[in-house]
Parts: structure tokens; C-alpha cells; sequence
């Protein structure tokens, strides 16, 4: 049975050939879609066994959930692929259909050895999509590395504690070192203090590498806490915390895409409320969020990716753009608004309503709606800057039609899914029970959207407004200098002496007698 | 006479060949070390498949009076390095060296012939010829370029290579004296007897003798300074056999002749992997602050050397599985690093990392080699360096060296910070540069094969592996080992 992370890998080999251009089109094209299409009919419960090393590995094993993720994952990448193949080169469209090989791999992992491999292959070949992206983001692609090094680094070593504590490489809740689980996860998924290469990477790295990798990074992440942390309540509170930091940050920006990027944070904080909550009503709200979110948060990368095509810069002036010359874009761009602010009728507001429906203390519950609440305040200002304030810059060049395309493929999808929210429960043979459109669901899913929209015409000079950036304590460059320094200092000792190297000779020799002697 | 014989005798008959050719026909050198080195081929095939169960060749007939060679999986392993090493490290030396070409390959052949030795001699006395046979070859090569920085640096490993040779030689003449033989087993049996303390001396010599030539910090101090300028081919040898071919006689030393139960008993094991945490982590921190590739490659050897030594220490059939992979491993990733590295210097003469700027888009196929070894080398996956990485941390952990464990993925970190720093570099555009001399085929070829080697062993590990798996059988219970000596 051929997996659909293979199917990618396997396009990526094949784009080493020498081709032409169309070639190269229709070649990404019935990879893309014949990923979407093996993963449509994958069979829940199949799997597949392979020797490996001592290890009996379980590479490949479908359920509900991994179908599901790995279906939107799927869609997800065809329209990315479709969007940015005119932009990128040769080089990067390999490392791209690498990237979602592995993300898909990660998702059908049964075992941790397996989930390990792909996750570092994703971070490998996300690093080199940023660092051959531009001469601008070498630097950033360096950060970006070792940032999701130390976070697989302690997978890692989680893996190995696991491993030694139960003799088996399993993929189920996990027993020992569950703070290295965490720290790995809470790097994939940007968590408050762990977040900065997020936004750095998104709006240095060039539009389309950003739609990518936004697509994925973060969700594996959500994915692979659902695997192996779900149902530790305390880490609510947490997820809680890291959208709420979020949308103060998110309020502050002046970028475009870093409001998109801290808006992910936001996001990501419902999913890890949803599996942090542990029931099945959570953990699938959860993963329907995480659908969701991909759909509406790419389309707005997109929508944000056509403006930075025609005009060249992504401040939130050049977004005026929007509803004077790019027709399709401005309704993608709607309808990706609506749903992330939550209204019903559109896509987001299902996933909301059902994490909600899961959450039963009464702060968490208050705190989803003030995080509804300042989703649909950043992404207010947006909208205002898009469609309602004045604004006189002109379009360049026409949008590409790829580009288009792959944004009007999501907006379908999104439409589909916010008109009839039963379709992804039917997909999954999960029945959760809500009926989404009684008085009391959308009477509640539609008051965080009116209580911003007032917010927004009661405070608008504080929410349109430039921010000067917040001075903040950065660890990790301090960290980083200290190990230059000590580097530094230990080359200093080498000065090329004879005399000296004799020395140290002598003394290794004195203390390894002394240490076998005694 | 026995295939394993010719392994040591051909590469310094064909030294001595090479000698009277540079005399009288300087024709016939490329036909003469292609030749030579392709039949050396097959025998080194030949002999390292042939070695379960271990069999032993008694040269001359002399019984255990005279020389015993012994090929067991742990010296069928290493034959197979120099096996992949040895051919394509000799198609490049053919085109790069163009100063001198006799005397290097003379200098080379000697020096893998003396290596060959080593891996094969079940004596202690073989074992110091060979090994001294090997170190003086080796400087030589240091030297060969003949400039300011080669000579002082051949100097110095001189000097400290000189001084690791003496406490061995020291060593072994107590040992002699003590045991009245130097036949490894014979020596095994008769130790068995001796007291605790003085055994514990004689082993502290052995290690300190070793860790010099294998270069253990702060013993280190020579080998970034005999890289700087040596000829890189060369150093494709060094850092793959010849450290490699110290860390293998270390091992031999300390499990045939004191036993897996003395070394754990006086504490030698947590010495060793407690000299390896140090020693990687070091070596990692000065390796970002080089500038020089080759110096930086130097001590990248050092810290992978010391992941090696850990592996072997652990003193489990799992660390010496990991630790024998490493070493396999380690010649293939650190070879196509250094070839990579060669050909920058022979068509561009860069050897500093600034030099290579841009060099990713001029040199396509090379440096997503270099991206590949590099990866590789930091222990990422799916390339080879991964797999054994994997193997030695399990064992670290299963014998109780948790701190072992968790330091050799700090230290996959801290290698990651400067390969990737030359990855950048070779990947920032600048305006082309001029290519002085073009590598041609004869250079591309070899790294491109270890290259790919990378990929083949780190998605196939168990090629290698159904080797290797044999080792610790021989190793770790030395009286198998002792009983097959005998016995031949």
C-alpha cells in the first residue's frame, strides 16, 4: 500500500530529474493529488509493520484522527503546492514536497521511533526552505534550526527515557519524561517563551515559504501533543496564557505577518485547551480546530502573500489594496475572517463551539470567549485596514493565477465545512451529540464577534494605532554569547606552545594514575 | 601464503615498488598504485568476509613463538574501512598531489600497511612496530608540503606522537617482564595472576600511551595544528584510520589482555566515558570558533572520536556494537567532509570559511554532498551518523550512563551550531568566483560514492550491521578470543 508521506518523498527524488517546466507542473500536480486521494480512501485501522534495527516499527497506521489530519493536511498541501509553484525555485519546491512528506509521515507514525525521523526530516528541510529562500533570511534560518533542534533534541531524549522506563517504542500516553515531551512540544507549537522564531521566521522568510510552513509546523505539533500528552488538565490554563500573550502581542505589531503569526499562537491555544480538557468531545474539538484553522489561517497567509505580490511590502497600509483590485481575494479574505472571528455559519465557529461545549470551569470558559473576543479584534483591525480605510497604493502586477487557484481551492473547502459542520463528524464516524445551530450555541458563539465589533468603534485610535516594539529580555541571545565566550576562551589556551601541550601531557598522566591508584 | 599476510605485505611491497620506480621509471607510478590498490581491494573483501568464526594465521609456521595474526569481526570491520576508505582516497591523491607524488604514496602505502598490521597482530610487540610504523608515516605526511605551518606542525605531532609511543613501548616491556610473553592471549592468562595495583599502572600507561595518539583532551592539542596544512587527502586517512587504528588498539589492549571484569573493577569504564563527555564537549566549543576548515574538521574528530570511545566504554555488547558502527561510520562521513573540503582548496585554493561563500551554487552536486556528510556527522536522520548515535545512547543508558547519554545530545547541539554556520556560508550568494583548476571527474567521483554511503548505511544500517553485530562476542568475553589463539 503506497502511504501519501511516501508519495510526496518520492515526487521530491523525482524532481531531481531533469524537466521542463510543465513537466514540473503536471508532475506536482498529480503527486498533490493523488496524496489527497490515497489519504481519502485509507481504511481506519489498517497498518504496517517493518523491521528496523532490534525495533518491530509500526511506520504507518491510520485511525479516525490521523485520517482526518492527515486529509487536511493533504488539501492543504495541493493548494500550497499549486499557490507557490510559480514562486520557488527548483531547489525549494523539493524541500517543500520533503516538508510535507515527512509532516505527513509524522501524522501516520504508530511508533516513536518513526514519529522521531520524521519530525527532525521536517526540521531539516523546513531550515533549508528558509535558508535558500532569500539572501535575507540566512540568519533566521540558523535560529530556526537550532530553536527546533533543541526541541527534537529533547523528544529525543524523552524518547529514550520512555523507552528505558517501559522496554517498548510505542505511540500511546507517556509514562516517563514527560517535561522533555513537553519542552519538544511546547517549541513546535510556539508556546509563550518558546515562541520567538515563529513570528521571526514568518515575516522574514519570503510570503510563500510562510504559507507553507505555517500549515504544518505547528499543527504537527498540536497532532503529536494529542498523541502523547492529552488529558493533562493543568496544561489548559497554560494553552490559556500563551493565546492570551498572544493576542496582546498580536495587537502591537505593525507587520502584517507577524499579526498572522501571533494570531497562530492564538489559535493554537484552543487546540491545546481542547486536549488538555482529555475527553473525546475535547481532543476532537481539538483536532476539528486544528482543520479549521489551517483552512481560514492559510487563506489569510495567501490573501496576505497576493498583497505582498502586487505591492511589494506587507505594512498594513499596502492591504488597502484588497477591496479596489483583488475581487477574489477580498472574499477568501471574508470569509477566512468570519470564520476565525467565530460566526456562525462559517467554518471556525464549530470547532469553537464543541471545545467550548468540553470545558467545564467556569475561568477557562470565560477565558475562550476573551480569546474569541481578541481574535476577532486583531483581525477587526485587518478587515478595517483592508476594506474600510482609504487608501491610495496601487497593484504592481497582476496576481499569478496559480496563487489564485490555490486560494480559491481552501475558500470552497471552508464554505462547505462552516454550511454543513456535521461533514467532518460523518468523515470520521464521530457522533459528538451538538447541535450546532440550536439558540443557545449560536447565541453564544456570536457575542465574543458583536462585544469586539463595539470594542473596535469604541477604541479604534488604540487598536489602529502604530506601536512602538516592546523592549524584551532575549535568553536566548545571552545564552548564546556565553557559549561563544567560552569557546573563546578555551581557544585562547591553545596558543600553539610545545611546552604548554607537555604540560598538560604530563598532568592528564599524573591524574589518571592518582584516579586508578585510589 | 594466507590472503591475510598479503594484507599487511602489499602496500609495503608496493611501497618499496614506488621506491625503486621513483629511481628509475617515474612512468609506471600510476598504473602501480591503481593496480595495487584495487588487488588490495579484493584481498581486504576477501579476508573480512571470511572472518566467523575468527581464524588465526601463524606466519612461518612458528606456532605461538612467532608472529600470530588474527581475524575476528572486530579486525574484519576495520579492514573494511580501510577497504571503502582506501580506493577512493587514492583516485583523488592522484589528481590532487602534484608536488612530491612519489614520496606520498610511498608514505601512504606504508602507513596502511603499518595499519593493516596493527588490526591484524594478536602481539604486543607487532602491535608497537605497527603502530610506530603508522605514527612516523604519518608525520611525514604531515610534513610533505614542506611549508612554514606543515613543518611545525609535523613537529609537534612528532614530538607528542613520540612521547604516546614511548609509555606504550614502556608498557609493553613491563609487560614482557611480568608475563614472560607477548602473545595476547598467553599475556591474558598469565595476568589473571598478577596484583590488582600493579595491573592498574600498567593499564594507566597503556591508556595514556593510546589517548595521545587518539587524541583525548587536553591530549588533543597537536592534531588541529598537524591538519592546518597537511595535504588533504591525507587527512581523509588520519582522522579516519589512523586515530581510528589507536582507539582500536586501545580496545584490543584493554579487553583481550586485562577482560571486560578488571576494567570494571578498577574503574577504568567510568574513566573512559567520563574522558569522552569532557573531551566532545570541548572539542565542540573550540570547533565554532575556528575559522579554518581543515582545523575545524580536526576538531570535529576529536569530538567524534570521543562519542566513539564512550560507545566502547560503556562496556555493554550494545556500546561496542555503537561504538565499532561509529567508527565505521565516522571514516565515511569525515572522509567525504574532507574531500569536499579538498576540492574547494584544489580548484579555488579556499580553505578558510569565508573563502567558500557562494560556493553552493557553483559547485551544485558537491556541496549537497558536504549538506548530506554534515548533517550526517551532527546525527540528524536519516543519514548514518543518526543510527549510531541511537545505538550509543541506548547503551550509555542501559549500562547506567545517563549523563553520557544526555551530554552526547547536548553536544549534537553544539555540532550543529558550526556546520551549519559553514552551510550558510556555502549557500550565501556572492558574485562567482574564479575556478583556477577544474576537479574534473577523478575528484567528484570518490566524494560523491562515500557521500551517498552516508545515505545507503543511515536507511540500510543493517549492511554493516550483520558484520558488526559479531563483534562484542570476541571482545567482551575474551575467553573465546583466548581459546581460538591458542588453539591455531
Amino acid at each position: 500500500m503506497i502511504t501519501p508521506g511516501l508519495l510526496y518523498l518520492s515526487g521530491a527524488l523525482l524532481l531531481f530529474l531533469p524537466i521542463t517546466n510543465r513537466i514540473k507542473y503536471i508532475m506536482s500536480f498529480l503527486i498533490t493529488a493523488g496524496a489527497l486521494i490515497v489519504t481519502f480512501y485509507l481504511i481506519p485501522g489498517y497498518s504496517l509493520e517493518l523491521d528496523f534495527l532490534k525495533y518491530t516499527l509500526v511506520p504507518f497506521k491510520v485511525d479516525n484522527i490521523s485520517k482526518l489530519t492527515g486529509l487536511i493536511f493533504a488539501v492543504g498541501g495541493m493548494a500550497a503546492v499549486i499557490y507557490s509553484i510559480n514562486l520557488c525555485s527548483l531547489s525549494n519546491l523539493r524541500l517543500i514536497f520533503v516538508f510535507i512528506g515527512s509532516a505527513l509521515t509524522v501524522v501516520f507514525a504508530g511508533d516513536l521511533f518513526t514519529l522521531y525521523v520524521f519530525w527532525e526530516l521536517m526540521t531539516i528541510s523546513s531550515s533549508f526552505i528558509i535558508i535558500m529562500a532569500s539572501d535575507v533570511t540566512k540568519k533566521t534560518g540558523y535560529f530556526y534550526f537550532l530553536v527546533q533542534l533543541v526541541g527534537g533534541l529533547s523528544l529525543l531524549w524523552g524518547i529514550f527515557l520512555q523507552y528505558s522506563a517501559t522496554g517498548n517504542l510505542s505511540l500511546h500516553a507517556i509514562e516517563a519524561g514527560l517535561p522533555f515531551f513537553m519542552i519538544a512540544i511546547a517549541i513546535k507549537l510556539a508556546f509563550v517563551g518558546f515562541h520567538t522564531w515563529l513570528p521571526l521566521v514568518y515575516s522574514k522568510a519570503p510570503f510563500y515559504v510562510a504559507v507553507v510552513l505555517s500549515i504544518y509546523t505547528t499543527k504537527v505539533g498540536v497532532y503529536v501533543m494529542f498523541r502523547l500528552l492529552s488529558g493533562i488538565n493543568i496544561l489548559a490554563y497554560a494553552g490559556l496564557i500563551s493565546a492570551l500573550f498572544g493576542v496582546v502581542m498580536a495587537l502591537r505589531q505593525k507587520q502584517v505577518l507577524r499579526l498572522l503569526s501571533y494570531s497562530i499562537i492564538i489559535q493554537v491555544g484552543y487546540m491545546i485547551m481542547g486536549i488538555s480538557i482529555g475527553t473525546e468531545e475535547g481532543t476532537t474539538g481539538a483536532i476539528f480546530h486544528l482543520v479549521n484553522h489551517i483552512l481560514y489561517k492559510t487563506v489569510l497567509f495567501m490573501a496576505v502573500g497576493v498583497v505582498i505580490y502586487t505591492t511589494g511590502k506587507d505594512s498594513f497600509e499596502n492591504l488597502g489594496v484588497m477591496g479596489r483590485k483583488l475581487p477574489l481575494t477580498s472574499i477568501a479574505t471574508l470569509v477566512a475572517f468570519l470564520g476565525i472571528a467565530g460566526v456562525p455559519f462559517f467554518n471556525g465557529y464549530m470547532s469553537k463551539t464543541i471545545i467550548k461545549d468540553a470545558l467545564h470551569e467556569p475561568l477557562l470558559k470565560w477565558g475562550l470567549d476573551l480569546m474569541s473576543f481578541g481574535t476577532s479584534l486583531i483581525f477587526l483591525k485587518f478587515i478595517y485596514y483592508a476594506f474600510f480605510k482609504k487608501s491610495t497604493i496601487n497593484i504592481d502586477k497582476k496576481p499569478a493565477i496559480s496563487m489564485q487557484f490555490g486560494l480559491g481551492f481552501l475558500t470552497v473547502f471552508m464554505i462547505v465545512i462552516g454550511i454543513n459542520p456535521f461533514l467532518l463528524e460523518n468523515l470520521t464516524t464521530i457522533n459528538l451529540g451538538i447541535n450546532y445551530f440550536d439558540k443557545k450555541h449560536l447565541l453564544s458563539g456570536i457575542q465574543p464577534f458583536l462585544w469586539s465589533i463595539a470594542a473596535f468603534i469604541l477604541l479604534k485610535k488604540y487598536v489602529v494605532k502604530n506601536y512602538q516594539r516592546l523592549l524584551y529580555y532575549d535568553g536566548y541571545r545571552k545564552m548564546a554569547k556565553l557559549f561563544v565566550a567560552t569557546g573563546y576562551k578555551l581557544s585562547n589556551y591553545h596558543d600553539g606552545k610545545l611546552n604548554r601541550y607537555l604540560v598538560w601531557a604530563t598532568s592528564t598522566l599524573i591524574v589518571l594514575l592518582l584516579l586508578l591508584m585510589f | 601464503m594466507e590472503a591475510a599476510v598479503w594484507v599487511i605485505i602489499l602496500p609495503l611491497l608496493t611501497a618499496f615498488f614506488l621506491g625503486i620506480s621513483k629511481l628509475y621509471f617515474k612512468k609506471i607510478l600510476f598504473p602501480l598504485v591503481t593496480g595495487s590498490a584495487i588487488i588490495y581491494l579484493y584481498l581486504l573483501i576477501s579476508v573480512s568476509t571470511n572472518s566467523y568464526p575468527p581464524k588465526v594465521y601463524s606466519v612461518g609456521g612458528w606456532g605461538l613463538l612467532g608472529i600470530n595474526l588474527m581475524v575476528d569481526p572486530f579486525a574484519a570491520m576495520f579492514l573494511l574501512i580501510i577497504a571503502i576508505l582506501f580506493l577512493p582516497v587514492i583516485l583523488f591523491s592522484l589528481k590532487y598531489i602534484k608536488i612530491d607524488k612519489h614520496d606520498y604514496f610511498i608514505l601512504t602505502y606504508l602507513m596502511i600497511g603499518g595499519i593493516a598490521g596493527m588490526v591484524l597482530t594478536a602481539d604486543l610487540f607487532n602491535l608497537y612496530v605497527f603502530l610506530e610504523v603508522t605514527s612516523l608515516s604519518s608525520c611525514a605526511l604531515v610534513a610533505i608540503k614542506k611549508t612554514d605551518k606543515a613543518i611545525e606542525g609535523a613537529f609537534k605531532y612528532l614530538i607528542m606522537s613520540t612521547l604516546g609511543s614511548f609509555f606504550i613501548l614502556l608498557a609493553t616491556i613491563l609487560t614482557y617482564h611480568l608475563a614472560g610473553t607477548l602473545n595476547m592471549a598467553e599475556i591474558a592468562l598469565e595476568f589473571k595472576e598478577l596484583p590488582f595495583k600493579l595491573k592498574s599502572i600498567l593499564m594507566a600507561l597503556f591508556v595514556f600511551g593510546y589517548a595521545l595518539k587518539i587524541g583525548l583532551i587536553p591530549l588533543h592539542a597537536w592534531l588541529p595544528d598537524a591538519y592546518e596544512d597537511s595535504p588533504i587527502p591525507y587527512n581523509v586517512l588520519s582522522s579516519g584510520l589512523v586515530m581510528k587504528a589507536a582507539v582500536y588498539a586501545l580496545i584490543r589492549v584493554l579487553y583481550i589482555i586485562f577482560g571486560i571484569d578488571f576494567l570494571s573493577e578498577s574503574g577504568m569504564l567510568a574513566i573512559g566515558v567520563f574522558w569522552g563527555v569532557i573531551t566532545f564537549i570541548i572539542a565542540h566549543l573550540l570547533a565554532f570558533q575556528q575559522t579554518n576548515l581543515n582545523r575545524l574538521l580536526a576538531y570535529s574528530s576529536i569530538a567524534q572520536i570521543a562519542y566513539i570511545t564512550i560507545g566502547l566504554f560503556v562496556g555493554t555488547d550494545g556500546g561496542l556494537i555503537g561504538g565499532s558502527f561509529h567508527i565505521l561510520n565516522h571514516a565515511i562521513m569525515k572522509g567525504t567532509l574532507f574531500l569536499v573540503i579538498g576540492i574547494f582548496y584544489y580548484s579555488l585554493s579556499a580553505i578558510n570559511i569565508k573563502d567558500i561563500k557562494g560556493l553552493g551554487y557553483q559547485f551544485p552536486i558537491i556541496s549537497f554532498t558536504f549538506v548530506v556528510a554534515s548533517l550526517s556527522i551532527v546525527g540528524l536522520p536519516p543519514f548514518n551518523g543518526f543510527i549510531t548515535k541511537w545505538l550509543i545512547i541506548e547503551a550509555a543508558l542501559e549500562a547506567g550512563f545517563g549523563y553520557a547519554a544526555f551530554f552526547i545530545l547536548v553536544g549534537t547541539f553544539l555540532s550543529l551550531t558550526y556546520y551549519l554556520k559553514v552551510i550558510v556560508t556555502l549557500y550565501t550568494k556572492t558574485e562567482k568566483k574564479i575556478v583556477i583548476k577544474d576537479p574534473g571527474l577523478s575528484l567528484r567521483l570518490p566524494t560523491i560514492f562515500l557521500g551517498s554511503l552516508c545515505i545507503v548505511f543511515g536507511i540500510v544500517p543493517s549492511l554493516p550491521l550483520s558484520l558488526i553485530n559479531k563483534i562484542p562476542q570476541f571482545l567482551l568475553d575474551h575467553s573465546e578470543y583466548i581459546r581460538i589463539l591458542l588453539g591455531g
